[in-house]
């Protein structure tokens, strides 16, 4: 018997977002794998029906856009009164932004804020909503970045944007700790994504051998984060909070 | 050659519970001071998989990497992880503390930890690639308290330790990480457990509440898995969120 988290996600019904690629898409095919009812947002249809093709369990879409938070209110507990109430949040949607400081603004800082960070502050609230939330052994598992640890170049507004995640885990694993709502939060380093492989002019071969040097065990791949993901979620993390976890291959150890 | 997973300090608490639960599909090494302790346990463990026993005083660290390579050679195995669950702490303040008391802290926590590590990543003693290594180390590491300032340092160095290992020996692609619990009932902690006005007030800093032998092991199994192939090099908290409260 080798070690899986199988039994533990059989009777959750979990909200993730950025269900239409990467990590979100990886997480999504491993949860519903292990058991788990899902909600799968995503701005992307496209994609995110693709996601749901791989998930042999129940799963509902659906497709908006989450820095539209009135409508992701009324969404959510619309479809919670149809499906049942939610036991746990993955908030993986994230938008990047590789812009110097001279060429940022407060407006498009605000765009990567409004996704990356405020819609993560939403879909707390919306969770712990009575009408939302369960009651029991609850999970909110949030994604930042390395970025939101250490620094590099033209990267103001995105680091920050990971950063501020990390004081949200810590403020809202107070809080909720009486709800008995768990909130922890991922850092992953560079992860080998559909993006990097569409995108061969700004990841050449040279830039990504740069990139896996910078990671004594290489570049991730995005099932890594999942598996980290999936125990967060599920009781076996029950005594765990408030934690920032570095899953980076190293990156931030040396 | 049998592959084995090493857990020292398993006669009681939180090694006791790893070594139980990963015995119903791995093959243990138990260690610790007292072999009666150490064979009851064995009683405990699943018998779908070898167990044995080694004997050893970590605070003889002189003693160590001889008795762990003859250990080795004698049984004709190979150790493929290794969980560093000894430690020892006694709480008093600094400045009733003692060379001794600073050693033997040392010993247990930090200085067998790095032999152990150096024999079972020696080719010529253990001939295979190590999957990985894990401290159990302490949520002190990053933080102070009282009377627990040499404790809190060999966690400290100990997680310095982790961090060094870890890029070393990312080329072998072994992983080394640290798990940091906050306050387990164990028999090393009994003390604190046995004071009920302490440990009510020592509650109520944990926002979850205090925790369980069961909440460490579970991490373990998923840092020794596959499934954690990409981490290296981290310390993981897991202390019901004391480390973050400042709530008073």
């Amino acid at each position: 018997m080798e070690y899986n988290v199988f039994h533990s996600l059989s009777n959750k019904f979990i909200l993730l977002t950025g269900a239409s690629s990467g990590i979100g898409r990886e997480t999504s095919i491993l949860l519903s794998k292990l058991g788990a009812k899902l909600l799968l947002i995503d701005i992307n249809e496209i994609g995110l029906l693709k996601t749901i093709e791989y998930c042999p369990n129940e799963t509902i879409p659906l497709v908006l856009d989450l820095t539209d938070s009135e409508t992701l209110k009324i969404k959510i507990i619309d479809l919670v009164k149809k499906h049942g109430k939610l036991d746990g949040v993955a908030h993986i949607a994230g938008k990047p932004s590789i812009v110097p400081l001279k060429s940022i603004s407060q407006s498009s800082a605000t765009e990567i804020f409004q996704l990356n960070t405020y819609s993560a502050i939403d879909l707390a609230k919306i969770f712990v909503n009575h009408n939302v939330f369960s009651g029991q052994s609850g999970s909110i598992v949030f994604i930042s970045s390395v970025y939101g640890l250490v620094g590099s170049s033209a990267n103001v507004a995105y680091a920050s944007s990971k950063a501020a995640l990390h004081g949200i885990t810590k403020s809202l694993s107070i809080e909720l700790a009486p709800k008995k709502i768990r909130v922890n939060c991922i850092a992953p380093g560079f992860i080998k994504t559909e993006m990097m492989a569409n995108n061969k002019d700004k990841f050449n071969d040279e830039y990504i051998s740069k990139l896996d040097k910078m990671h004594p065990l290489g570049l991730g791949e995005a099932i890594d984060i999942s598996y980290m993901i999936a125990f967060l979620l599920s009781d076996l993390s029950k005594w765990m909070t408030g934690s920032i976890l570095s899953l980076d291959g190293g990156f931030t150890a040396q | 050659m049998k592959t084995f997973t090493l857990i020292t300090g398993s006669s009681s608490g939180i090694g006791q519970n790893i070594a139980i639960k990963l015995s119903s599909y791995k093959n243990i090494i138990l260690h610790g001071r007292d072999r009666s302790k150490l064979e009851k346990v064995k009683m405990m463990c699943s018998n779908d998989n070898e167990i044995l026993i080694w004997e050893n005083d970590l605070k003889k660290i002189e003693e160590i990497e001889n008795s762990l390579s003859n250990f080795i050679r004698d049984n004709n195995i190979l150790i493929n992880t290794f969980i560093h669950s000894a430690g020892y702490m006694k709480m008093l303040p600094f400045k009733m503390s003692s060379f001794s008391l600073i050693q033997e802290t040392l010993n247990v926590n930090l200085i067998s930890a790095m032999l152990i590590s150096k024999i079972i990543t020696n080719k010529k003693i253990n001939n295979l690639d190590l999957s990985c290594i894990i401290f159990i180390s302490s949520n002190i590491s990053n933080f102070g308290a009282k009377a627990l300032s040499i404790y809190g340092a060999s966690k400290s160095a100990l997680d310095g330790f982790m961090r060094g290992l870890a890029i070393e020996l990312s080329s072998r692609k072994i992983r080394v990480n640290s798990i940091l619990p906050g306050g387990i009932k164990t028999p090393m902690t009994e003390n604190i457990y046995n004071d009920s006005e302490l440990i009510s007030r020592i509650e109520l800093q944990y926002p979850l509440g205090l925790g369980e032998s069961n909440d460490i092991s579970n991490l373990v199994e998923f840092l020794i898995s596959d499934n954690s192939r990409w981490i290296t090099g981290q310390q993981f908290v897991i202390d019901g969120g004391r480390t973050i409260n400042i709530s008073g």
